[in-house]
């Protein structure tokens, strides 16, 4: 089932065009890498997809209704997005944090119910025993699942994650991607994120779309999208990309 | 970890909660003890429960207990604006004083001062409002500064930057338009009058400033505690908080018109003591955590105790002289801040 649909969106920053025309449906339970050198577009289309920056020309649908018809706070309810960067107020403790992912529920004060949902979520990313530590404590690996857990609380159907696994080592980074492809899996999360890494794209993703310029390159499947030819035009390096193996070799 | 442990985190907080709130309620009969006119504790409480008291103890009772009272709640004003300013600039440094609230304040007392007191149209003024010309031109002074630094920090795009900048820019001209009065048109004693009002001094609050004090600090309280939620999320930054469904834009004007108003209403009555709303919120985070739904209430309560010590301290330390508290604060609350300073950078 369709869950998200890009219809042709333009999106300008002052007179600078940061997105042009880019069309693509993403189904519940897919997970979408989108991949394109620093400045392609990748994190605008993330927050125009969240109706953080509005489209010129075109709309984003989600669930079949406008994006920019949704009341806020019921988007918050259907979309999570995980930015690139977040404000790690001191003193909060991990519990505090993700509790604050359930604020479309809350009107004056968490519940019972948003409580029993934390501990939840915190249990699915495997971080119950982080429950009271303060998130200035917290190793690369454990504050990503942390910032994850806290928009899976809202219970929504689209993830949106602006590189996940950016300052994470190997060993975090197949630890995030595999929590995600879980959840999309699992909990039938359409999830849409932006990544550097090509080898986790083409390995942890059943959609790719590439980037450039902030125009669609390619779309579809990892074997089709990722090819050196394709990489080489978008990235400007060359690359051996191994179908077999599922791994993307940059060439010094 | 099971369901039991996110209840005991709770609780934990909830009591620290309840303790502050025993010792402030301890420290009222037994700082009204303190003072130059010798009274018992045991004075203070049989006056709390109705015991019939000879005229002088009593009036010197009344008078300290009133001194206490408007100190409560001050320092609660203060200590739960301090905590809202912080999460609305996202800066811990921040107060609702960085606003240019003092300046404005100061200066409003100054413009009181000239058209109040042997100006032209003082004859109508003294007889009518004498006893409130200098609260009321603080407040609305303090208050319209605030409401400015908002229209001008809004055609600028309402973030924590752009309400730092034009606080600055707004309290630069109201101290040269102060000093520009204080050179040309006051004359010493009204100097003398701005500088002292300054300082900051419970004293100055009577029967009706208190009354005041107290019917204004319920609708201010509420709302501090209503907006606790949306002030959690501006501390995590606009994206976050635009993405679960708030209007970060919205929020921070609320959040600042309430601190605004919380700290005019304070400032208006007992002068500038800036410091406790940087101080309280400071000390509140270290013994509840920033989460704002126990960082207001812990905020709102330690600024009442640090400020009702600090007036036990300013009442006595130079008998019969009584300090104005504001300097006693910073003598006290200095320390205490330098002291969490290298706690925080040995963890």
């Amino acid at each position: 089932m369709t869950i998200v649909k890009v219809a042709g969106i333009s999106v300008y920053y002052e007179n600078h065009r940061a997105l042009n025309n880019v069309f693509f449906e993403v189904l519940l339970g897919e997970v979408v890498s989108v991949v394109g050198p620093n400045g392609s577009g990748k994190t605008t289309l993330l927050k125009t997809i969240d109706g953080i920056l509005s489209p010129l020309k075109g709309s984003v649908y989600i669930d079949g209704k406008e994006v920019h018809k949704y009341v806020r706070r019921e988007l918050a309810k259907i979309v999570g997005y995980v930015p690139q960067r977040i404000d790690l107020a001191a003193y909060l403790t991990v519990l505090d944090f993700v509790l604050t992912g359930r604020r479309p529920y809350a009107l004056f004060n968490y519940s019972k119910k948003d409580l029993d949902k934390v501990m939840e979520v915190l249990k699915l990313v495997k971080a119950e025993d982080l429950t009271h530590r303060r998130l200035d404590n917290l190793s690369g690996g454990e504050l990503q699942r942390i910032i994850i857990a806290r928009a899976l609380v809202a219970e929504p159907k689209v993830l949106l994650l602006d590189e996940p696994t950016a300052n994470l080592d190997p060993k975090y980074q197949l630890e995030v991607l595999k929590l995600i492809r879980g959840l999309a899996k699992e909990k039938r999360v359409a999830v849409i994120m932006a990544i550097h890494d090509l080898t986790h794209a083409y390995r942890f993703s059943e959609k790719i779309i590439m980037l450039k310029n902030g125009n669609i390159v390619a779309l579809g499947r990892p074997e089709d999208v990722l090819t050196a030819e394709n990489i080489e035009k978008v990235f400007e390096v060359k690359a051996v990309v191994d179908n077999k193996l599922k791994t993307v070799v940059i060439e010094p | 970890m099971s369901k039991a442990s996110h209840k005991t985190i709770f609780s934990t907080r909830l009591s620290i909660i309840i303790f502050l709130s025993i010792a402030l309620l301890l420290l009222i009969p037994i700082t009204s003890s303190f003072g130059q006119y010798n009274i018992t504790f045991i004075d203070v409480l049989k006056l709390i429960l109705g015991y019939p008291l000879g005229g002088d103890e009593l009036i010197v009772i009344w008078l300290r207990l009133r001194r206490i009272l408007v100190g409560i709640i001050v320092g609660a004003l203060l200590g739960g604006a301090g905590a809202v300013a912080q999460a609305t600039f996202r800066n811990p440094l921040a107060s609702p004083f960085t606003l240019g609230i003092s300046q404005a304040a100061a200066l409003g007392i100054a413009v009181a001062l000239i058209i109040g007191y042997g100006g032209a149209i003082s004859q109508w003024f003294l007889v009518f409002a004498k006893p409130y010309v200098l609260p009321i031109a603080a407040f609305l002074l303090a208050f319209t500064q605030a409401i400015l630094v908002l229209l001008l920090a809004y055609r600028a795009g309402l973030s924590p930057y752009a309400l730092v900048l034009s606080s600055l820019a707004l309290s630069f001209v109201y101290q040269a338009i102060l000093a520009l009065l204080q050179y040309l048109v006051l004359n010493e004693l009204q100097i003398a009058t701005v500088v002292f009002w300054m300082f900051g001094d419970l004293g100055r609050a009577g029967n009706t400033e208190l009354f005041i004090l107290f019917l204004g600090s319920i609708p201010i309280t509420l709302a501090y505690m209503i907006m606790h939620l949306d002030l959690d999320l501006l501390t995590l930054g606009d994206e976050v908080a635009y993405s679960s469904g708030i209007n970060p834009k919205k929020s921070r004007f609320i959040t600042t018109v309430i601190a605004a108003l919380g700290s005019s209403l304070a400032t208006s009555f007992v002068g500038v003591l800036a410091f406790l709303c940087l101080v309280a919120p400071h000390v509140a985070r270290a013994l509840v955590g920033g989460s704002h739904r126990y960082l207001l209430p812990a905020s709102m309560l330690i600024g009442s105790i640090l400020l009702l010590l600090s007036d036990t301290v300013a009442r006595i330390v130079l008998t019969p002289r009584v300090l104005p508290v504001g300097i006693v604060l910073s003598f006290l609350g200095a320390p205490l801040l330098i002291i969490m300073l290298i706690r925080g950078a040995k963890q």
